[in-house]
C-alpha cells in the first residue's frame, strides 16, 4: 500500500523523461520535503548533483546528500517509503528504485555551493559546479575512469565563464599532488568547450588522448 | 553565482555531439570507481545492473567531505 507522501513522490517521478531526469525530480522533491520538516542544511553531491548541474543523462539510482542532520532524515524518508539499511545513513525505496545516502556531514574545506532550480521547481543546493568538476576529475584520474572524465567535461561546459579559477586551483592544491597539474592540463586542453558542451568527435578523441597521455607523464614523475 | 535552472540548462544544450556520445559510452562501460558494500547492496536490491555497481571498496580518496 502506498502512503500519501510516497504516492506524491511517485506521481512526481512519473513526469520525468529519462532515468537521469527521474533522479533530478527525486532530488528536488526530497530536498523540498526535508526543508519543509525544518532540515535546511542539505547539499546534494555525487551523481545526482552532476545530473542537476548538467541536465545530462548520467545514470544513477542514488542521491548523495551532505548534511550534519543525517539522523533527522529517517522519519521523512520513511514517510516517502524508504527503509534504512543497517547502521549507515543509506535508505532505499525498492518500489521506486531510488536510494539516498549521506556520505559525509560536511563538504571538504574551501568548498562552495550553488543553488539550482530542480525540474520540480524546488531550489536545491548542490556542491558547486566547479567543486563537482574537480571531484569528478580526481575520480577519473585515480580510478582510470573515462565516464568520470566525461562528467568532468560536462561540468566544465556547464560552468562556462563563471568558473572561479583561483578558488578551484586552491582546492586542487589542497587535494595535493598531482591534482594541480592535472587540473591545469584538463583546463588547458578542454578550456574552449562551449557553454552547450559539444565538440566534434575528432577533437574530443584527440583531446582525450592527449589528456590521458599527460596524466601518464604526471604519474611517472611521482 | 546566479541561480541556475535545470530546465534552462537542458533547453540550451545542443543535441548530439561528441560529449553526448562519450557520456553514452561511459554509461555503458563497467564502473571502475568502487562503492562501499552497504551502498552496493542497497543498489543491488533496487535492480541496478551489476556492471554499474562497481567493485566493492573505499569509494572516495578525494570526494565529498572525506570522513
Amino acid at each position: 500500500m502506498w502512503g500519501a507522501d510516497e504516492h506524491e513522490l511517485k506521481a512526481t517521478l512519473s513526469r520525468a523523461g529519462s532515468a537521469a531526469d527521474r533522479i533530478a525530480h527525486a532530488s528536488g522533491f526530497i530536498v523540498a520535503r526535508l526543508r519543509r520538516e525544518g532540515i535546511d542544511s542539505v547539499v546534494v553531491t555525487g551523481g545526482a548533483a552532476v545530473v542537476l548541474a548538467t541536465a545530462r543523462d548520467f545514470a544513477t539510482l542514488d542521491i548523495d546528500l551532505v548534511t550534519p542532520n543525517a539522523d533527522r532524515l529517517d522519519p521523512v524518508l520513511q514517510a516517502l517509503g524508504f527503509s534504512r539499511r543497517g547502521s549507515q545513513h543509506i535508505w532505499a525505496n525498492e518500489r521506486l528504485r531510488i536510494a539516498v545516502q549521506v556520505p559525509a556531514s560536511d563538504l571538504p574545506p574551501l568548498s562552495v555551493t550553488d543553488d539550482i532550480e530542480a525540474p520540480t521547481g524546488d531550489v536545491v543546493t548542490i556542491w558547486s559546479v566547479a567543486d563537482l568538476m574537480l571531484d569528478r576529475l580526481a575520480q577519473a584520474v585515480f580510478w582510470n575512469a573515462n565516464d568520470r572524465l566525461a562528467q568532468a567535461l560536462a561540468l566544465r561546459a556547464a560552468a562556462g565563464d563563471t568558473l572561479d579559477l583561483v578558488r578551484v586551483r586552491q582546492r586542487a592544491a589542497h587535494e595535493g599532488a598531482p591534482m594541480p597539474e592535472i587540473l591545469d592540463a584538463f583546463l588547458r586542453l578542454f578550456g574552449s568547450l562551449s557553454a552547450e558542451g559539444e565538440i566534434d568527435d575528432a577533437t574530443y578523441d584527440e583531446l582525450s588522448a592527449r589528456f590521458w597521455a599527460q596524466v601518464d607523464v604526471l604519474r611517472d614523475r611521482r | 553565482m546566479a541561480k541556475r535552472s535545470y530546465r534552462e540548462i537542458a533547453a540550451r544544450r545542443r543535441p548530439g555531439g561528441a560529449l553526448g556520445a562519450a557520456i553514452a559510452r561511459g554509461e555503458k562501460a563497467a564502473r571502475t570507481v568502487p562503492r562501499d558494500p552497504v551502498a552496493r547492496e542497497a543498489l543491488e536490491s533496487l535492480g541496478e545492473r551489476p556492471e554499474r555497481l562497481g567493485p566493492e571498496g573505499e569509494p572516495r580518496k578525494i570526494q565529498t567531505g572525506a570522513e
